[in-house]
């Protein structure tokens, strides 16, 4: 084990499938020379040379192409997207080619990863602060994670990269500097599709992914003080989701709260309350709550888009009412 | 033809029951074993299972009634056909129950003049399982929808239903109340129940000993009805109100039957002479050794939630199956939370440390009249062998698989006991 920051956790994984395998090249904006904007491909050039680290142009229609017919050829590329706002430019790449072409044609597989990052709280604006998973996670035949803790990042982009499949990463501004333990071994892996109690309950069962996930354990907290005793599940894995770890949590809780930073109408949030109804209908004691960002642009001022991110208290409210 | 009766053993029943749920309906089939209806006492919710396969013939108790021990719920016949034999006679039915769950203060209506009803998919669920028809409830929640806690409200009754049958009564005398039920006249039995308990306790060892016989019991202050009292925080305390109470109540003479703390209350009582018993049966008594579980009595008085006060009222019996949820429902809502911190003091007091800090042996060599003590071989609560050395005019019994709760796991045996004892009496 070894204390490190998300960002550091996430080089690490590149760095040792790197090493285990030479199929695995990375290609994306600034991700060479400069090491990227958040420094998570730090020092991979220098050590791999720029055939394996390759800086792009800015044209990201023509990256997610490139990630989708590399991949065909037999290599496993990681393409890093900077910011998941310019997700829409990739989405034909996705939904015309990636998510078709093993249908079309039995024998291809597309071992890709898209790295890229979303999420507001940082005072980027409208443009740089979206969270877009359920635009991603819409489209059948990949595999969407959004891990909230460096070990997992480090396991799960490990995984995304052996995986067979083309896989979405999605990362948060917020999370590169999280500090904490990630185990060293080279051979650790976290499996794609399990989700993880990250706090155990009774009363009500909170479902997150990436950011919200810690949003969700201060909610348990306050809950708690009014001895309400929420369960939080992180996801881990946004599709294929972990149906036996929801059905499981509501069969003990009977009440739950889903939890997006995306937009409410369409959104991902929506997808899962659904999927709650589907398969734990019988179970559930009062309707799913979600707690999501309004459908509306995120704020570039700080106390307009305090106001509208989910938080905390809001997720506490939410599991208030529905326990109500 | 087979009648499907209750009868009066296993858990803690009363004289009667209120039908709750059939959970078949007229002319389906049953397999033996397979439950067919479910009672409740004022203690627990009771599942009857078809004593043969047949078809369910003839429901005469319908949910909500109240029937007495023994009364025919129901038949089932070989061939379905219906059967013409009159309806029980209902010389021994109270009149229907009241609601058997209090209505919250803030109640909303789920369901307005044959609107569809307003339910969540697990109330739903779960009352269809119970055979609990979703029109009767209540939601309490502002929504509006019934939910599950709404259901299952109406197998958890509040300990504030009055004592079930004919001729129980229940008043309070100097702040302890006393309940007198019985029909026949002569010296009344006194019954003293353990610590936490209350006199609801006393119902299966009622139910077998017979209603004829006179019977007082008591609430201790700061259990049941009897709300804490100045005073009465000690063993010497609660003595003093019981004998007060009794007094108030015009009982001097009687028949003493304590159980655990109820026990060492009773040899106080009779000790002091402010009561003058006939003879003394004391039940897995309080007082006579240094010995008792304090993980039971710390966890018992910290419990506020049915998760964590099964585990300790488990420990109680010998046989877990008298533990079903709705007994520890029961337990739940019969203890509000004054009492439990009362309990807990009065605890402070007697157990501190997980001690018996009382001593009455010797005051129990001073008592003259019949005694017996039984205690259950099982018991996890306070050892059998305190039973031991307590004086030649004593006589043990010792019942085997029988936890610290002999008058409800061996009900019968204890009753006889108590019999034998107060004839030896004269």
């Amino acid at each position: 084990m070894a204390m490190m920051r998300y960002a550091e956790a996430l080089n690490r994984a590149l760095r040792e499938e790197m090493q285990r395998d030479s199929n695995v090249f990375l290609f994306g904006e600034d991700i060479a020379r400069y090491g990227g904007v958040f420094k998570v491909t730090k020092g991979l050039m220098e050590e791999f040379g720029e055939s394996r680290v390759r800086d792009t142009p800015i044209s990201e229609q023509t990256l997610a192409a490139m990630a989708v017919t590399a991949s065909m050829t037999g290599t496993r590329p990681v393409l890093e997207i900077m910011y998941a706002d310019f997700m829409p430019l990739v989405l034909d790449a996705l939904i015309n080619q990636a998510s078709i072409y093993e249908y079309l044609w039995p024998n291809v597989t597309m071992p890709f990863v898209l790295r890229t990052q979303g999420g507001g709280g940082a005072g980027a604006g409208a443009q740089h602060s979206k969270s877009l998973d359920s635009l991603v996670a819409h489209i059948p035949g990949i595999k969407v994670v959004a891990p909230v803790t460096p070990a997992d990042a480090k396991g799960l982009l490990k995984s995304a990269i052996r995986d067979s499949q083309p896989v979405v990463f999605l990362e948060h501004k917020l999370l590169y500097n999280l500090r904490d333990e990630v185990p060293d071994d080279a051979d650790f892996t976290v499996p794609i599709g399990k989700a993880k109690t990250v706090r155990e309950g009774a009363d009500i069962s909170i479902f997150a992914t990436s950011r919200m996930v810690l949003e969700s354990q201060k909610a348990a907290e306050l809950l708690a003080q009014d001895g309400i005793s929420a369960e939080v599940i992180d996801l881990r894995t946004l599709r294929p989701l972990d149906l036996d770890a929801i059905t499981a949590s509501i069969a003990k809780t009977h009440h739950a709260v889903v939890v997006n930073e995306g937009w409410r109408f369409c959104g991902y949030a929506a997808e899962l309350s659904a999927t709650i109804m589907d398969f734990a209908f019988d179970d559930l004691d009062a309707p799913v709550a979600r707690v999501t960002l309004p459908d509306m642009p995120v704020p570039y001022s700080e106390p307009l888009e305090l106001a509208v991110l989910p938080n905390a208290a809001r997720i506490a409210d939410a599991a208030r009412a529905t326990l109500k | 033809m087979t009648d499907i009766t209750v009868v009066g053993a296993g858990g803690e029943y009363m004289e009667s029951v209120v039908v709750v749920a059939w959970h078949k309906k007229k002319g389906e089939s049953v397999k033996a074993g397979e439950l067919v209806v479910t009672v409740e006492t004022a203690k627990a919710a009771t599942e009857i299972e078809a004593p043969v396969s047949g078809i369910l013939s003839d429901i005469r108790a319908q949910i909500g009634e109240e029937v007495a021990i023994g009364t025919v719920l129901g038949t089932l016949s070989e061939d379905g056909a219906d059967t013409a034999a009159p309806a029980v006679s209902a010389a021994q039915t109270a009149p229907p129950a009241a609601p058997p769950a209090a209505v919250p203060a803030e109640a909303y209506v789920a369901a307005a003049g044959g609107e569809r009803i307003n339910a969540s998919p697990l109330a739903r669920r779960v009352a269809a399982s119970r055979g609990i028809d979703l029109a009767g409830l209540v939601a309490s929640s502002p929504s509006g929808r019934i939910k599950l806690r709404d259901v299952d409200a109406v197998v958890a009754v509040p300990a504030e239903r009055p004592v079930a049958g004919t001729t129980a009564s229940a008043s309070v005398s100097a702040g302890v109340s006393l309940t007198r039920r019985g029909s026949g006249e002569g010296t009344p039995f006194v019954f003293l129940h353990g610590f936490g308990a209350d006199s609801f306790s006393w119902q299966p060892l009622l139910a077998t000993l017979g209603v004829e016989v006179p019977a007082v019991l008591v609430d201790l202050p700061g259990h049941g009805r009897s709300p804490a009292m100045d005073g009465a925080g000690s063993l010497e305390g609660l003595a003093f109100a019981v004998a007060r109470a009794l007094a108030g109540a015009g009982i001097e003479q009687c028949h003493l039957v304590g159980h655990s703390l109820g026990g060492a209350v009773a040899i106080a009582l009779a000790e002091a002479g402010r009561l003058a018993p006939l003879s003394l049966t004391l039940i897995a008594p309080a007082g006579l050794g240094p010995d008792i579980d304090g993980d039971f009595i710390s966890g018992f008085c910290r419990a506020t939630r049915a998760e964590s006060l099964k585990p300790w009222l488990l420990r109680l019996f010998a046989d877990p199956t008298i533990v079903t949820p709705g007994y520890v429902q029961a337990a739940l809502n019969g203890r509000g939370d004054a009492l439990r911190q009362a309990q807990a003091a009065l605890a402070g007091r007697i157990f501190p440390d997980g001690t018996q800090a009382v001593e009455m042996r010797c005051a129990l060599r001073r008592v003259a009249v019949p005694q017996k003590i039984i205690w259950g071989e099982g018991d996890r609560i306070i050892p059998m062998r305190h039973a031991l050395g307590t004086g030649p005019q004593a006589g043990i019994h010792l019942l085997p698989n029988v936890g610290h709760m002999p008058h409800v796991e061996a009900a019968a045996t204890v009753a006889r006991l108590v019999l034998q004892n107060a004839r030896s009496a004269g």
